[in-house]
């Protein structure tokens, strides 16, 4: 098992590199740099700019050298820690990202625990109780959420927590919070703004999730394991919780590896609705305006999510499922 | 001397002298007012008293209603570091400034001469004005601007077109602390029009005694190189161009000096960007309260702009106009004014025309060229387009159809030009075409003169709503009379890119100039490459002729009537001249305007007041700039002023 998390971890590198490179690439194909975005923005707005002033912005951020120079520097200076400046935000990366990451990472995980405190018990619920009339409400309920895009929720509850809580357009904050330093006060702000992202985000999942434990609970209740252990007189909250259920969760924690990235993007769209201060917006303006070394940088980030999000997911697997750490045994 | 002076004896005129002094006394010592949170910094000695602060002779600015109250927050929203723009147009302390009419005023110059060739301008300063960090503002800072940043080679490749008008620097001359001239080596009329431009601001954002340490020839080495080395720029000049950038140098650092009236407190692009009062203000209202009366301007960094609008719509935004202008925007806004707490002051958009169309004479294809640069197939295209449906469809009939010539409010403006070829007239048009050999095939499409089909597209930018709606009906109108068209929705990037490198067939943009019609003149012939019907035109008139493609004579002739207008100093030649360009414009129509937008709108709070009646909606105005905004207030409310 060791063995083969060290080899996972080397196998992540090249991955990595790769993942690098092509998006590198990729966030340069569409035509013009940032300039031109810059440019564009400004002539929208009726300003102009010289052409000799253009001349000497693309040599101030290293524009005008070639693609793959570009891409060396930056991703010299990544290894060696320094995630590059913004040409957007006029900041060193690290300082954009830094706040909204950990932002990002406290809405993901509420949002993760949220949407297993919520799919789990009503999964095996509808699973014992199939074609109960809670059971078609639960589903009818669930498709609701699964169907409903994230962005229209998002301006629903906006406009509700606007209209009758009182709350301020958009933000994780109150306009007085936004700025303050860290502190119970700005803590409890949070919370009273953290669950409108986390119920909108969290729903979609909560949906597949309650389906995905339907099924395979389902499939498990007939085994003649269940049958026995009923049969030998096991009471049936123990008997359901410590094996079928064991192994109907199965999937869920397979997918950590997808599902923390797919939290952290997933968001963008509803804190773009809802103006959270989180990476899914910045991520978004980056990639716009081709902001090259902010945009390369929270996609090595994502991809690294990803990355250990599987190597997450395949560690808790073989701990929860024990046909898989017996594979493993085997295996070596 | 008056000679009653002489002739009266001295008790007659002592009152006279006693109120004299009285006034000096009421105007220079103990009159002036601050706000309440600056007298307690005053008492524990951190701010020097009011008098130390303020210049002598303040300037006074009367406010439009009536004296304000200190206090409040100014809550506002912006999208990024690229969107300050809106700030600066707050922030519009130039030279001289443009006054609600639209016509040059005193600012930081409190008079000037020129002389009678228009070549020589002498300038001075309001004297005693200081820097937000309480130094001195003299005629130094202006020469800094010229010696060390425009004319260092290092720093500056090219002097802005606005400050070389023929190519060759201007001449500064510092004559005493507050005075300094400027001549140019050719008469220049329009300068003061353009040192009231936001981007003249260069002038007077310069602090010498702040940038001196970011400066080669004044810093210490060591220490420069040291500055060098903890912002991670490459060089000097790099550093030097970071510090000091116009565009947002005072809004990303605390530190920067500056002669505005809120200085920043939270620099950008913070998520709530804070700027606060400048304790040295120099300007006071008639009963001597220093402005501004607002103590802070909020700035709400938000991911989406229309965000902005729905702030609006909440009662979260207290005055801007910024992100909430288009004819989407206005019927929401119209909409819910009723019950939200604010009310919309219009605005008066400068641009000739919502959206124009600019063939593209610079094409490519020479089959194509010629036909774009053929006057008859624009007139048929003029005659083609459907001008009361895009009003009534895109601007639900509140615009005005007109060609893109000056406004009505421009001392240029001409009825026959606005006029010309309006009427919607398919069979005039089909004439046109067909005169300029562009016959139908049997599909009932135009075939180009080498027989092959004839297809145009028209570039649009997706960004705004109502130009693509436009543009679709442009081309059913163009297919009617056989013309094979197809809209082009690009981002701006893309259309920029094109639209530059001139491969578009005919693109759509504001008609900007319509009120000032000398300073941006790129509808009227290909000034700049912002001309989109002849950008590689505008290239070579700005590179004189070293990029670009040499145009033929007669839209050099334009150009050279233009240089002429510059070199101009009496308002009524200059008028004539135009009045030459005017009518090329006409007879030749290189762009095709379509129709003039209806008015926007400021978003502004219940509780703000000292606002005109309605504004100017312009860059090269910055909007509410003119308007003081240093003297809005709001009403004072026991629930405390947010």
């Amino acid at each position: 098992m060791f063995a083969y998390i060290i080899r996972r971890i080397l196998m992540m590198i090249p991955t990595l590199i790769a993942i690098s490179i092509i998006s590198f690439v990729i966030i340069q194909l569409p035509p013009g740099d940032f300039l031109t975005t810059y440019v564009s923005q400004l002539s929208a707005s009726g300003e102009t700019v010289d052409q000799a002033e253009l001349e000497s912005l693309k040599t101030r951020f290293g524009l005008d050298q070639p693609m793959y120079m570009q891409y060396f520097k930056w991703a010299w200076n990544f290894i060696h820690g320094d995630f590059g400046h913004s040409y957007e935000w006029n900041k060193p990366v690290s300082e954009l990202i830094g706040e909204r990451l950990s932002l990002t990472i406290i809405i993901s995980t509420c949002t993760l625990l949220f949407t297993w405190a919520v799919s789990v018990p009503i999964g095996i619920y509808s699973a014992v109780r199939q074609y109960s009339w809670l059971d078609y409400a639960l589903t009818v309920f669930g498709f609701i959420g699964l169907a409903t895009p994230n962005f229209l929720l998002a301006l629903v509850l906006l406009w509700v927590s606007y209209a009758y809580l009182g709350l301020s357009i958009g933000g994780l904050f109150s306009p007085d919070y936004a700025e303050a330093p860290w502190g119970v006060a700005k803590f409890l702000d949070l919370l009273k703004h953290l669950w409108v992202p986390v119920v909108i985000v969290g729903l979609a999942h909560t949906a597949k999730f309650i389906r995905i434990i339907r099924g395979n609970l389902l499939d498990e209740l007939r085994k003649p394991y269940v049958v026995t252990a009923r049969a030998k007189g096991l009471s049936e909250i123990r008997l359901i919780l410590k094996y079928p259920v064991r192994v109907a969760i199965n999937p869920l924690v397979s997918t950590i590896g997808w599902t923390i990235p797919e939290l952290v993007s997933g968001i963008a769209i509803t804190a773009v609705v809802l103006n959270l201060p989180t990476t899914g917006p910045l991520l978004l303006s980056a990639l716009m305006s081709q902001d090259m070394q902010l945009a390369g940088t929270f996609i090595m980030m994502l991809s690294s999510l990803t990355v250990v999000g599987t190597l997450i997911s395949d560690i808790l697997l073989a701990w929860v499922d024990p046909r898989i750490r017996f594979g493993a045994r085997e295996g070596l | 001397m008056p000679e009653w002076f002489f002739r009266k004896n001295l008790t007659g005129i002592l009152p006279f002298i006693l109120f004299g002094f009285f006034w000096v006394f009421v105007s220079s010592a103990g009159a002036f007012n601050e706000a309440p949170g600056l007298s307690k910094e005053v008492k524990t000695g951190t701010l020097p008293p009011i008098e130390k602060r303020l210049p002598p002779e303040p300037v006074v600015v009367s406010p439009f209603d009536r004296i304000g109250h200190y206090g409040g927050v100014w809550r506002r929203a912006y999208t990024g570091l690229s969107d300050l723009v809106g700030v600066r147009r707050i922030l519009y302390e130039p030279l001289v400034r443009w006054n609600p009419e639209f016509k040059v005023a005193p600012n930081l110059a409190e008079k000037w001469e020129v002389d009678e060739q228009g070549k020589l301008y002498t300038f001075y300063l309001v004297k005693g004005v200081k820097w937000s960090d309480g130094e001195p503002f003299t005629a130094d800072d202006i020469l800094f601007y010229f010696e060390d940043i425009l004319f260092n080679k290092e720093l500056t490749s090219s002097i802005p077109t606005w400050l070389s008008p023929d190519g060759s620097a201007p001449k500064v001359t510092k004559i005493d602390d507050y005075t300094f001239s400027i001549e140019f080596p050719k008469p220049y009329s329009v300068f003061l029009q353009e040192l009231a431009c936001p981007y003249a601001m260069e002038l007077v954002t310069k602090p010498k005694h702040y940038l001196r340490n970011f400066h080669k020839k004044y810093a210490d080495p060591e220490k420069l190189n040291q500055l060098i080395k903890e912002r991670r720029e490459s060089s000097w000049v790099k550093l030097f161009h970071d510090v000091s950038n116009l565009r947002h140098a005072m809004f990303v650092s605390k530190k920067y000096p500056s002669l505005c009236a809120w200085i920043t407190k939270i620099p950008a692009p913070a998520k709530r960007f804070v700027m606060e009062r400048n304790p040295y203000y120099w300007k006071v209202d008639p009963d001597g309260n220093q402005l501004p009366y607002i103590d802070k301007v909020a700035n709400d960094l938000v991911a989406e702009a229309k965000t902005i609008v729905l702030k609006a719509i909440a009662g979260e935004i207290d005055m801007q106009g910024r992100h909430l202008g288009s004819m989407q925007n206005t019927v929401l806004l119209l909409a819910s004014v009723g019950n939200g707490n604010f009310r919309l002051v219009p605005k008066t958009l400068s641009a000739s025309v919502g959206i124009l169309l600019a063939p593209n004479i610079n094409h490519k294809d020479p089959v194509m060229r010629s036909v774009f640069s053929d006057r008859r197939f624009r007139i048929a295209v003029s005659h083609a387009v459907n001008r009361t449906e895009i009003n009534k469809i895109v601007c639900r009939g509140k615009g005005i159809p007109r060609q893109a010539a000056p406004l009505k409010e421009s001392e240029f403006y001409n009825v026959s030009y606005e006029n010309a070829y309006l009427d919607f007239n398919p069979d005039k048009a089909n004439e046109l075409l067909d005169e300029m050999g562009l016959k139908k095939n049997r599909a009932g499409k135009r075939t180009r003169p080498d027989g092959l089909p004839l297809q145009i597209s028209l570039d649009v930018v997706t960004t705004m709503p109502g130009w693509v709606d436009s543009a679709e009906i442009v081309a059913s109108n163009l297919k009617q009379v056989g013309i094979d068209t197809e809209v082009k929705a690009e981002t701006m990037e893309l259309f920029r890119q094109r639209t530059q490198n001139a491969v578009h067939d005919i693109a759509l943009w504001p008609g900007d100039g319509g009120l000032e019609c000398l300073l941006d003149p790129r509808w009227y012939f290909p000034y700049s490459s912002e001309s989109l019907n002849a950008p590689l035109y505008g290239q070579w008139f700005q590179s004189d002729g070293a990029k670009g493609e040499a145009p033929p004579e007669d839209i050099k002739e334009l150009a050279g009537i233009y240089d002429e207008i510059l070199r101009t100093v009496s308002k009524d030649k200059q008028k004539e001249l135009f009045e030459k360009i005017i009518a090329a414009d006409e007879k030749n129509l290189w762009v095709i305007g379509l129709v003039q937008d209806p008015q926007d709108y400021y978003v502004v709070s219940k509780r703000m007041f000292n606002l005109p009646k309605r504004d100017l909606q312009s860059w090269i105005y910055p909007n509410p700039g003119p308007i003081h905004p240093e003297q809005f207030s709001f009403e004072l409310k026991k629930s405390g002023a947010r």
